[in-house]
């Protein structure tokens, strides 16, 4: 009689695992399907400095409701007068997801980074 | 000693995919330590229900289950230890943590590959073991955590490589419901009317697990935790959107519920058709 309550129980959970799956797979289908959105945040207030030069951690996100492939991001500053560009590669990045990058300049530049989108690969 | 060279054996023909794929090796000095003991608790929790269920030998008592659970264990990462020195992916120049990272990763997966070899072979005497007084039939739960340790093997393979996360978020939301839907049909059908040898018989039960369509469900439900379980080891939820995680989670779930359907067949051919299933193999 016990036993039955824990099979019982185990399977109230499964079912309600498997409905929560579904639940979430039909609430994304009914769902805008707009572009992607890619944002980039950068942390300068982590920044540090490496044998290699100057590393800024940002954070890559998708606000869009579509997945990107491939992201392409360039970023611009001024370093010593001199104009440098780095660029980062996000491999895939779904929608409403984040992840988190650095980027490497030779040292810390003098006035603001610019970053641009280069571009993406729609899945 | 059979005991032994048997469970070598098992380990590394079920180990032997993952010794060769790169992402594990890659991934030992990326996880977290923390994250890779995670791993080993559930990996011998898992066996431990294995074992309990078929048993390195019958007629045990818990402790001698836990036991035997080390054991498999233990000769799994040994068998890892030495796999990776003679495949040189171990090195004088290796780092500790990089070769323990390594060694556990693959253990796990070998020691499930040694319970199996030493499990399936002993399967002769079918008496009930210490642990399931009264249930002469497979135990529901037995054969879940069977399914459950199936889930893990299975999808241990696929879960380092980037294809699960392709898949998961490169499909829309309505293929992967299709996904879903194909998943436990399939499994369905694998364990209850595929009529393999060893497959569950349907027997008219009074328990709410014991019925196909409720153990097929309980047993998808424990495959998606298996998934989740290992994406989210293997760093792959990190900054992921719930419609991400759940997109993942079912596209490695259609591996580990094949490899929870193909677990429960195993533990039905000892528990059912045990004179059979072992007549080929008694050496």
């Amino acid at each position: 009689m016990k036993r039955n309550i824990v099979e019982w129980l185990v399977l109230g959970a499964s079912v309600l695992a498997i409905l929560a799956v579904v639940g979430v797979l039909v609430l994304e289908g009914l769902g805008a399907g707009g572009p992607p959105d890619p944002r980039i945040e950068l942390h300068r207030d982590q920044a540090r400095t490496s044998t290699l030069g100057w590393i800024v951690p940002a954070t890559v996100s998708n606000e869009g409701d579509t997945a990107a492939a491939r992201i392409g991001l360039e970023a611009m500053a001024t370093v010593d007068g001199q104009e440098e560009v780095s660029t980062v590669d996000v491999d895939f990045l779904a929608p409403g997801s984040e992840v988190e990058v650095e980027i490497g300049f030779s040292a810390e530049p003098e006035g603001e980074i610019e970053v641009r989108l280069l571009g993406y690969g729609l899945p | 000693m059979t005991d032994f060279v048997r469970a070598v054996g098992g380990g590394l023909l079920i180990g032997l995919p993952l010794l060769y794929t790169q992402e594990m090796w890659s991934h030992a000095f990326a996880l977290p330590g923390w994250k890779i003991v995670t791993l080993l608790a559930v990996a011998y929790a898992i066996l431990v229900g294995y074992n309990h269920a078929i048993g390195f030998r019958r007629d045990l008592s818990f402790r001698e289950v836990l036991i035997d659970s080390v054991e498999a264990l233990g000769i799994g990462i040994l068998v890892a230890f030495t796999a990776l020195l003679l495949l040189g992916r171990i090195e004088p120049g290796t780092s500790l943590r990089d070769a323990v990272g390594k060694v556990a990763l693959e253990g796990i997966v070998i020691s499930f590959g040694a319970a199996i070899a030493a499990g399936q072979l002993r399967a002769q005497n079918d008496e009930g073991s210490a642990g399931d007084e009264g249930n002469d039939d497979a135990d529901p739960f037995q054969r879940l955590y069977v399914a459950a340790g199936g889930a893990l093997i299975f999808a241990l393979n696929v879960a380092p490589t980037e294809e699960p996360v392709l898949i998961g978020i490169e499909s829309g939301p309505w293929l992967l419901l299709g996904v879903v839907i194909a998943t436990l049909l399939v499994t369905l059908g694998l364990v209850f009317y595929a009529d393999f040898r060893g497959g569950h018989t349907i027997t008219a039960s009074d328990t709410p697990l014991d019925h196909p369509v409720s153990e097929t469900l309980a047993a998808y439900a424990i495959s998606l935790a298996v998934s989740w379980l290992l994406l989210w080891a293997f760093g792959r939820l990190e900054g992921a959107s719930l419609a991400a995680i759940v997109a993942m989670t079912v596209a490695l779930g259609v591996v580990a519920s094949l490899g929870a359907a193909v677990g429960r067949l195993l533990l039905g051919g000892s528990e059912a058709g045990a004179g059979n299933a072992d007549g080929g193999q008694g050496s």
